[in-house]
């Protein structure tokens, strides 16, 4: 799943949700909050267009080896990344024009935020965000989940500030469990990156940039996976003093299960129970083996 | 699925290794016979009939098959290896164990 999180922004054309769900709106008359907002509309138009205009070569592609060399052809990735870059710039010219409006310059920066992967408009989107609009839910509920499981740089860098500017137990507590998350996926990120075939790395680099990517690559894993432990953990001791929310402490505790007794390198927990015939056995009856468990169902 | 475990339990018939199955059919039977149909002879546990059951449950298993390898000490070692991977790495655990009796 989270493989795919870090391929599936460059397989797919990014359709952002999130921007689209305005659409009903009735106009309102041009106050500054309108009038950014409609400039950010028409961006996030422009930039659908622009997208499927740069990637229409890869239409007729039948297989993954296609579609890079299409992509290598037309140079696609550079292209993407400028276009990219291009669209960032606008959407922090107008964050900086309506700075005044709190929302709509938050709403720009965002823009930026869960388009742009890397590079110097996401750091400076990144830097706005921390500065002047950390309390702004949309950065939990919104940018957060989208940027999970995408272990870059000035990504943990949102969430370390998320999570330490967090004003009530409750957002405190969802904070720290997305950097959590975040960085348990900065440490898987490491084997996957290296265990990917040749060709969606390539693709990867071209999206990221390559820097960004030999950063996902070098990170400790080890040091990440133990900070996310211990987020996990702290959560769960919190839980008990403060108001959290019961979902938010079930889902801390079911990440820690899962690094205590289910991550690799652990001892397995025994499995007692009934064979199909209803005769009971045990998974440590087969110690001093090699046993592989494999959970399935006939269909 | 079945053919590709079926040889690899078939390889490895004389070696320390084992293939075990947790089954979250719903109908033992229709499994049953299944199992009689696709020659699956390794043991499986019996999850409850469910998706839902308790041992996929203290798994945290939300997908199937997902599989984990274990070493001779139980220790997770692999997981959600498929196919030649999953070979290679009971291959890999197997030579590691004739490594240490070796020694």
């Amino acid at each position: 799943m989270r493989r795919l999180l870090l391929i599936a922004p460059l397989l797919l054309a990014l359709s952002p949700a999130v921007w689209a769900q305005d659409k009903d709106k009735p106009d309102k008359p041009d106050t500054p909050a309108a009038s950014a907002e409609k400039e950010l509309k028409e961006l996030n138009a422009d930039f659908n267009k622009a997208q499927q205009e740069l990637y229409k070569p890869l239409q007729d592609a039948k297989s993954q080896e296609e579609a890079l060399k299409i992509f290598e052809k037309e140079k696609i990735g550079e292209k993407q990344a400028k276009m990219i870059a291009d669209f960032a710039k606008r959407a922090l010219a107008i964050a900086d024009k309506y700075a005044k409006e709190k929302d709509a310059a938050a709403d720009a920066l965002i823009w930026v935020v869960t388009h742009a992967e890397s590079g110097s408009e996401k750091t400076k989107a990144i830097d706005l965000i921390i500065h002047d609009h950390i309390s702004n839910k949309k950065i939990e509920t919104t940018v957060l989940p989208r940027l999970v499981g995408m272990p870059l740089e000035d990504n943990e860098k949102l969430f370390r500030a998320v999570a330490e500017k967090a004003d009530t137990p409750d957002r405190k507590a969802t904070a720290k469990l997305q950097l959590a998350k975040f960085l348990k996926s900065k440490a898987e990120a490491v084997e996957q990156v290296k265990g990917l075939d040749e060709n969606t790395k390539k693709m990867i680099e071209m999206r990221v940039g390559k820097d960004a990517l030999a950063k996902i690559v070098s990170a400790d894993p080890v040091k990440a996976t133990a900070e996310a432990e211990k987020l996990f953990e702290s959560i769960v001791k919190d839980a008990d003093k403060e108001s959290i929310s019961a979902s938010i402490k079930a889902n801390a505790e079911s990440e820690l299960f899962e690094m205590q007794h289910l991550a690799i390198g652990k001892q397995a927990q025994d499995i007692e129970g009934e064979d199909i015939d209803g005769k009971k056995f045990k998974l440590s009856d087969y110690k001093g083996k090699v046993v592989v468990i494999d959970f399935w169902g006939n269909w | 699925m079945y053919p590709h475990e079926r040889s690899l339990v078939k390889r490895l018939a004389d070696k320390p290794f084992a293939l075990v199955g947790v089954n979250s059919d719903k109908d033992k039977d229709e499994l049953k016979k299944a199992m009689e149909k696709e020659n699956i002879t390794w043991r499986s546990f019996w999850d409850g009939g469910s998706t839902n059951g308790p041992i996929a449950k203290k798994w945290n298993v939300h997908g199937w098959p997902t599989i984990y390898v274990l070493d001779d000490q139980g220790v997770i070692r692999y997981k959600n290896v498929r196919g030649e991977a999953m070979d290679k790495a009971v291959d890999a655990l197997l030579k590691e164990m004739e490594g240490k009796s070796k020694k």
